[in-house]
């Protein structure tokens, strides 16, 4: 993409509005090239990001920069978790 | 869409928290902006989106409604897209979003008059509107 996406952090400051993510197991269906996943990134416990594009998971692992966030290709649809895993789930425009 | 929803209850913990936030298919102004000001070109028509909205909504009532999620918070904010050329914003309207939205030629025309004046620092801008959505999870 050749915007610049939310440079203001509107998305991310409402997120962290709506709900304590510190410490938490997450997963985001959706991420894309994990833009948004990366604004957060560092305060859950642990981050999954899912989504069905393959090149855009590659951006997300190259940029992700932190230990806690992992990538899969997947869709929200049929998830590839057992049930009781995740404490937040976020779907980024995904619905 | 609500089979995904049901997906999300699953592989939540018990009071685990659904987060459902997404851009709305309002019309929203294409905006020249500039160091000191803006100007409108035009108005993008998101009509194309609205049918996938009514969907999004509709899922979201039916999980409520069957008591698999409880809504605890909704909200409406602005959230903006930049761009340094016109070029870049089409590139980016045919590769994410060619069935959701329509920009005239009459927009792109009069955003291109707007971007020729000699101004410093300026960009295009689309604002949209993102409704973000909490739901807890329900035994």
């Amino acid at each position: 993409m050749k915007a610049k996406r939310d440079p203001e952090g509107a998305e991310v400051s409402h997120l962290l509005s709506a709900c304590e993510l510190a410490g938490k197991t997450i997963l985001e269906i959706g991420c894309g090239e994990g833009k948004l996943t990366r604004q957060y990134a560092r305060m859950p416990r642990k981050v999954v990001g899912i989504d069905p594009e393959k090149s855009d998971l590659l951006v997300a692992e190259k940029n992700k920069g932190t230990t806690n966030s992992f990538f899969i290709q997947s869709i929200g649809e049929k998830l590839p978790f057992p049930n009781g895993v995740f404490e937040i789930v976020i779907l980024a425009s995904s619905l | 869409m609500v089979h995904a929803l049901k997906e999300a209850y699953r592989i939540l913990v018990p009071r685990g928290m659904m987060i459902d936030v997404r851009p709305l298919s309002v019309d929203v102004p294409l905006e020249i902006i500039y160091k000191r000001g803006s100007e409108s070109a035009g108005i993008i028509d998101m009509s194309p989106g609205i049918d996938l909205d009514i969907a999004a909504d509709r899922a979201i009532v039916s999980v409520v409604k069957d008591r698999i999620f409880v809504e605890s918070k909704v909200e409406i904010f602005d959230f903006a897209f930049y761009w340094k050329t016109l070029n870049d914003m089409q590139d980016d309207i045919e590769e994410f979003w060619k069935d959701d939205v329509i920009v005239s030629d009459e927009v792109v025309q009069q955003a291109r008059i707007l971007l020729d004046k000699p101004r410093p620092q300026t960009q295009i801008r689309v604002g949209l509107q993102l409704k973000l959505g909490k739901y807890e999870k329900q035994n």
